[in-house]
């Protein structure tokens, strides 16, 4: 068991790499991506909300795997128009198929997400920066993402985590994240305990990643938990209790 | 009377095909308080909230300091990148406290004073910093100008709220029932705040249910019932003998 980890364990690691890179840039998209769209999302113009939805419903709707053919395969079917709008050498390498097909599937759940934590932000921290004459964009950047952000940001961590896991289909289209190495040692060999390592190593990566994902929330949410905030020079030293303080 | 603070004539508003306000016009001149009474429904709230557009009357006039603004019928969206500026320019001279308090969670109590000068009158942080202690000490809550809203007592919030609005340095303080979602022993303190602005001469408008504040440190009170004001006059006239059964009614309540 430990001399295949010892034999392979280059090819492991790699594999890793392709994922944990697949999995890092189409997350870093995708929340591009779904901010605009997610506040677009909740405006009052239908002719904005609709599209949106439908893009939501369907890659929230279908499997991983059928995006992904329908993007790799299908595109297949296009390449004569492909190559003449000069996009072919984009649909012929299964590398950025796969990163189109993560981006739009996060995207879309990441709408949902953000939608969530736009409509919890408290209405009230809204109205006072509307009251004193901030103007949207101000309110946006100052009081409502910072809000909606922290909100969402449990879940946006999970779905950071499915993605990761998700992008083991990549291997079907030739390309060798974790799971593809996996298959081509296990082809080689044909020694199951491969499959045990492979798991170890996504095990691995998400424990990685929630602790990561955990310290920055303890960071954001710092105003939540501290009596006060990490001491700055300015700070007067608190001598005087002030009347009517609940200890 | 165009040089009044405030001045609002005529104003209507219906919610979802409730008129709330039918027809209400007052006007605060500097150094006025005016405190607002009702019973709960009377429209107190949105005539508050109408004054710096929270809520958009569906007719009326608001004038501030001689400013007027263009009240055009309601057309939600349809109002110009312009009109957007002048309303978000009155906003800032108006400073408003709210019943809950509505500081913003993710900022210290002194980055929440901070935030309006630096962002929206766009001064320098060092001066603002400096003022914003300024006025932190001044409702007593200097010393926990590094902690953060969640941390502190309701009395503490509000009068911070306060602090924060000051800082704004606005010509007329608005204020939506600022106790009313206080325990009571820390009622108190926070009124001792709004008192010394009043004395000081801020000009401020105030709804509120506490009567014997009113009654001290107005100039003016008004009692509006039903979407209308039904009486209006100097604390000694509507508490002492007050003509309407209404508030006649309303008073013996308290």
């Amino acid at each position: 068991m430990m001399d295949i980890l010892m034999r392979f364990s280059s090819q492991l690691l790699s594999g890793a790499g392709l994922t944990l890179q697949l999995t890092a840039i189409a997350a870093l998209l995708a929340c591009a991506l779904a901010l605009p769209l997610a506040i677009a999302r909740c405006s009052d113009c239908a002719l904005l909300r609709w599209p949106i939805r439908l893009f939501v419903s369907f890659f929230r709707g279908t499997p991983l795997l059928a995006q992904l053919f329908l993007v790799y395969y299908g595109s297949g079917q296009f390449r004569a128009e492909l190559s003449q709008l000069g996009l072919w050498w984009f649909f012929r390498d299964p590398y950025y198929c796969a990163l189109l097909t993560f981006v739009l599937n996060s995207t879309a759940y990441q709408i949902e997400i953000l939608r969530g934590g736009l409509r919890a932000v408290p209405h009230g921290q809204v109205e006072a920066a509307v009251a004193m004459g901030l103007s949207r964009l101000q309110q946006y950047r100052k009081v409502i993402l910072p809000n909606a952000y922290r909100i969402a940001f449990p879940a946006l961590g999970n779905e950071i985590i499915l993605l990761l896991k998700g992008s083991a289909v990549v291997s079907v289209i030739t390309l060798f994240d974790v799971m593809g190495q996996t298959r081509r040692i296990f082809s080689q060999t044909f020694d199951l305990s491969v499959y045990l390592w492979a798991a170890v190593l996504y095990l691995l990566m998400t424990s990685a990643f929630v602790w990561f994902w955990r310290c920055l929330e303890r960071y954001l949410t710092r105003h939540q938990r501290l009596r006060q905030a990490p001491a700055t020079l300015t700070a007067p030293a608190a001598k005087r209790v002030s009347a009517g303080v609940s200890p | 009377m165009s040089n009044a603070a405030l001045q609002v004539q005529d104003l209507h508003k219906t919610f979802a095909g409730i008129e709330v306000l039918k027809g209400v016009s007052l006007t605060a001149q500097k150094h006025d308080v005016i405190s607002i009474i009702g019973s709960s429904g009377s429209g107190k709230s949105t005539l508050l909230r109408c004054m710096n557009l929270l809520e958009f009357p569906d007719s009326g006039r608001l004038r501030v300091q001689g400013e007027e603004l263009e009240l055009t019928p309601n057309r939600h969206g349809g109002r110009s990148r312009r009109f957007q500026r002048q309303i978000e320019r009155v906003r800032s001279r108006l400073g408003m406290v709210f019943q809950s308090f509505n500081l913003w969670s993710h900022m210290t109590v002194l980055e929440n004073v901070m935030l309006g000068p630096c962002l929206v009158l766009g001064r320098n942080r060092t001066d603002v910093e400096a003022q914003a202690k300024k006025l932190l000490a001044r409702v007593g809550m200097l010393e926990k100008c590094q902690m953060y809203p969640d941390c502190l007592s309701g009395g503490q919030k509000q009068r911070v709220a306060i602090a924060r609005a000051l800082a704004m340095d606005p010509e007329v303080m608005l204020f939506d029932e600022p106790t009313s979602a206080l325990d009571p022993e820390l009622v108190g303190e926070v009124l001792k705040v709004i008192r010394e602005l009043a004395e000081e001469g801020r000009t401020m408008i105030m709804v509120t249910h506490e009567m014997r504040f009113a009654r001290e440190v107005s100039t003016q009170v008004v009692y509006l019932h039903q979407g209308r004001i039904e009486e209006q006059g100097s604390p000694e006239q509507l508490f002492s003998a007050p003509q309407s059964d209404n508030l006649r009614r309303l008073l013996a309540s308290q």
